[in-house]
């Protein structure tokens, strides 16, 4: 009873909204490219479902999504490793990356379209140009971060290359991996979002960019929907656990 | 967040050296490219050497290209960020002060946090046009959520016992706010500034790329498109030191000189 | 005590409402005590019995549950500039140098900076902090930290002045030295004192008075005269005097649960 009373002015935007969606056909006339109404999107929303256009587009976005991650992810963790646990060559390369992190992912997308063409290619290269950076200076600061007195405690109880690797190194810097994962996904899908739109041949950017050319502002208006709900999702799905189960266990989450 | 941790204090030696093998990495890195051009024997459009950049940004600015698209994006980025950072504060100090604004407006919030703002793009054209309208509102949208969200944790972190300090001081709502609430927020203002002005570096090109006729993002998509890779590569180069020139010169500053002046003791108060 | 007492409460109970889980927790219960104008009390009793919780329900952050909670004769209500408090924690602003800190209950009055400047340092002086003016509170160690958090309450000119252990987080030797200054600032200023402690010790040695909580919910369980005259109150004189020594170990008794 309290609860519903606590949520119900949360709801009053949401009402408001719907209920200005509603009434401004009636009021006023304007052309309905600018806002169709409600009743139009909903039923965009249910042909793209049921002929299953919309599920088309979705795969294709998380498909690419996965590949752009896995690549990136792939790569940066390992060579960030590499990268903090030699001070040379952390050295040498910091700037350099420093300076490619410092150009957004978006703007690779154009010379991606040169190298690989309009489509599948050119977005995974940006997603995974995206999230390479995104995530490979989460894993340099996290290996560096850790004490060096933690990696003379390990060296000083007899332990190898490899177990410093594997007993010191890589838990300690886990957190940090773990908030780069989830930040390089957040870049990865703007970039997804927004290589799409400008090389993509399908998927939910390429669904709603599309649109405009048409003027079918129903179809940019159900994109701008399930890019939010997907994204909500794959957020809840994916990293809020994987968060509580590693970092909040261990009392490690660093204010 | 895209911060490097600022190194504990190094002897000497390796301050010096660092920069050093640091410019060392970008040579390198510059020679091997230019190396591997005749190696790989590609077209020079597939595959531009830096001298062919060189000599494209050369070209820009004797034609004056680059100069006005550099001042274009910088105007375009000024008024969103300033627009999104004004709006962001006044959201995020109503919704943090106000129990009636934050249960009406968060759900909202974080319902339209979800859309990316690259998402929004293509309805803001619809609505807008093409141009700096659709840019100008784009940029704002995506600096105000940082902003708001930093403001939003900071003032639901003033230590309660400064609150307290003041009203037992005397102090009327509005000097609460301007004493205690404002100065206790700025950190995290300052956080979100640093935020917010990276992600609209990131919306800027894109929407220039998406929306504009001129710009570093125009400048880009532009020579891809008419198989001028030089430039856009000249681009890709402008845009990344524009946003290291902006972060040092600007960004970081004011975040060094906060931290300074107040010691640690905001950030081991707000611990408790 | 047949004068109007400053404060006066009168079967008081507080409690802590958590609205999530929908749990009350009774802090204070049936308490009942009257400051006198211009006498310095200080309330003693176990950790947990509910002396911050009095504290923040005359400062106005607490509002009663049950019983009346007054100042000369009418209701207390929001927090106000008429009740100073100092924390334990201090609660300087960060952001503001050593006098602004001090002068800022002035500015919030409307005073010109000149003239609530020129208060505060006068302050400042009092406390020993002149020299430290200029500085951060970051910058200060902490018992200057602490002086000035009194120093800032005084210059506010509160009728009563509310401190929840000041002293408690800083070294035994500082400590020493501020409970004397205290007595020193006290005899110049005589603003009414509720002073809430630990330490059986520094409640004799500072106040008119020792009231004695009983375990929580605090109520009260005794109260005990200190006709100490204030020209003895200083370590020196009193470290060794069995008239100090004999209240302290019957305020002490009366703590640690006996009758006495
Ligand atoms: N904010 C709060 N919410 C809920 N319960 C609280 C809160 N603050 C205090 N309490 C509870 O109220 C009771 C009294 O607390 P209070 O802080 O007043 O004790 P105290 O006498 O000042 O103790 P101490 O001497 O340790 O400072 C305690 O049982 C405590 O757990
Ligand atoms: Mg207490």
């Amino acid at each position: 009873m309290t609860r519903l009373a606590r949520h119900l002015p949360g709801l009053l935007p949401f009402a408001a909204a719907i209920a200005f969606w509603l009434v401004l056909p009636q009021a006023i006339d304007y052309p309905t490219y600018m806002l169709p109404p409600l009743g139009q999107v909903l039923d965009r929303i249910g042909e793209s479902v049921m002929d299953g256009s919309l599920a088309l587009h979705v795969r294709d976005s998380l498909w690419r999504l996965a590949l752009g991650f896995a690549i990136g992810n792939g790569i940066a963790i390992p060579l960030g490793v590499a990268i903090a646990m030699n001070r040379h060559v952390s050295d040498l390369l910091r700037p350099l990356l420093t300076f490619l992190q410092s150009i957004a992912g978006i703007a690779w997308v154009p010379l991606a379209i040169i190298w690989f063409g309009i489509g599948m290619g050119s977005v995974v290269f940006v997603i995974a140009n995206t999230i390479f950076f995104a995530s490979i200076h989460n894993t340099v600061t996290g290996v560096q971060s850790i004490p060096n007195t933690l990696h003379r405690a390990v060296r000083s109880h007899g332990g190898s290359g490899v177990q410093v690797l594997t007993e010191l190194v890589l838990p300690g810097a886990l957190v940090q991996i773990i908030l780069g994962l989830r930040t390089s996904m957040a870049y990865g899908w703007r970039a997804l979002v927004a290589g799409e739109m400008i090389a993509g041949t399908s998927g939910l950017g390429y669904m709603t960019i599309e649109a405009v050319q048409w003027y079918k502002t129903e179809t940019i208006l159900m994109g701008m929907i399930v890019i939010g709900l997907l994204w909500l999702a794959l957020d809840r799905i994916l990293f809020v656990p994987l968060e509580n189960a590693t970092i909040k266990r261990w009392g490690m989450i660093r204010a | 967040m895209s911060t490097v941790l600022a190194a504990p204090s190094l002897p000497l030696s390796r301050r010096l050296a660092r920069p050093a093998k640091g410019a060392l990495g970008l040579v390198l890195f510059l020679a091997l490219w230019q190396a591997s051009v005749p190696l790989v024997g590609l077209e020079a459009y597939f595959y531009p050497a830096p001298a062919d950049v060189w000599r494209a940004f050369l070209d820009l600015v004797a034609k004056g290209i680059l100069p006005v698209y550099l001042i274009d994006s910088i105007g375009r980025y000024a008024s969103g960020v300033a627009i999104g950072t004004v709006l962001g504060i006044a959201c995020g100090l109503a919704i943090g002060i106000s129990r009636l604004a934050d249960r009406t407006l968060s759900p909202t919030i974080n319902f339209l946090f979800a859309i990316v703002e690259v998402a929004w793009i293509p309805i803001f054209v619809i609505w807008f046009g093409y141009g700096f309208k659709t840019i100008l509102i784009a940029l704002t949208y995506v600096v105000f959520f940082p902003m708001l969200y930093n403001t939003l944790v900071g003032v639901r972190t003033v230590p309660q016992v400064f609150v307290n300090a003041a009203l037992s001081l005397g102090a009327t709502r509005l000097q609460l706010l301007r004493e205690v609430i404002l100065p206790s927020v700025l950190p995290n203002i300052i956080t979100g500034f640093r935020v917010g002005a990276g992600f609209a570096f990131r919306g800027l090109i894109f929407a220039e790329i998406v929306a504009a006729k001129s710009g570093i993002g125009y400048l880009i998509f532009e020579g891809a498109a008419n198989h001028q890779t030089a430039r856009t590569i000249v681009g890709m180069i402008v845009m990344g030191l524009l946003w290291l020139g902006i972060d040092n010169l600007y960004l970081k500053p004011i975040e060094r000189m906060t931290i300074e002046r107040w010691g640690s003791v905001t950030t081991a108060e707000r611990r408790e | 005590m047949s004068a109007a007492p400053k404060i006066a409460i009168r079967d008081l109970r507080l409690e802590y409402v958590d609205e999530e889980r929908g749990q009350r927790h009774v802090a204070v219960d049936a308490l009942s005590l009257d400051v006198a104008e211009k006498e310095f009390l200080a309330v003693v009793g176990p950790s947990g019995c509910g002396k911050s919780t009095l504290i923040s329900a005359i400062a106005g952050f607490l509002k009663p549950r049950a019983g009346t909670l007054e100042m000369d004769g009418r209701p207390i209500g929001k927090p106000g500039a008429d009740r100073g408090v100092v924390f334990q924690e201090y609660a300087l602003l960060p952001w503001k140098r050593v006098i602004d800190n001090v002068a800022l209950g002035l500015k919030f009055k409307g005073m010109a900076k000149a003239e609530r400047h020129a208060i505060a340092r006068r302050f400042l002086e009092i406390t020993g902090l002149a020299a430290a003016a200029e500085k951060f509170p970051h910058e200060l160690s902490g018992g200057m930290k602490q002086r000035a958090a009194v120093a800032r309450t005084l210059a506010n000119a509160p009728e009563i002045m509310l401190m929840d252990e000041p002293f408690a987080a800083v070294d035994a030797q500082t400590r020493l030295t501020l409970q004397e200054e205290l007595v020193r600032i006290w005899e110049t200023s005589r603003v009414t004192v509720l002073f809430v402690t630990h330490s059986v010790e520094e409640a004799v040695f500072l106040a008119d008075r020792v009231v004695v909580l009983t375990p929580g919910p605090g109520r009260v369980k005794a109260s005990v005269p200190i006709p100490i005259a204030r020209s003895r109150r200083s370590w020196a004189t009193l470290n060794a005097d069995p008239e100090f020594g004999a209240l302290r170990d019957r305020v002490l008794t009366l703590v640690r649960g006996g009758d006495a």
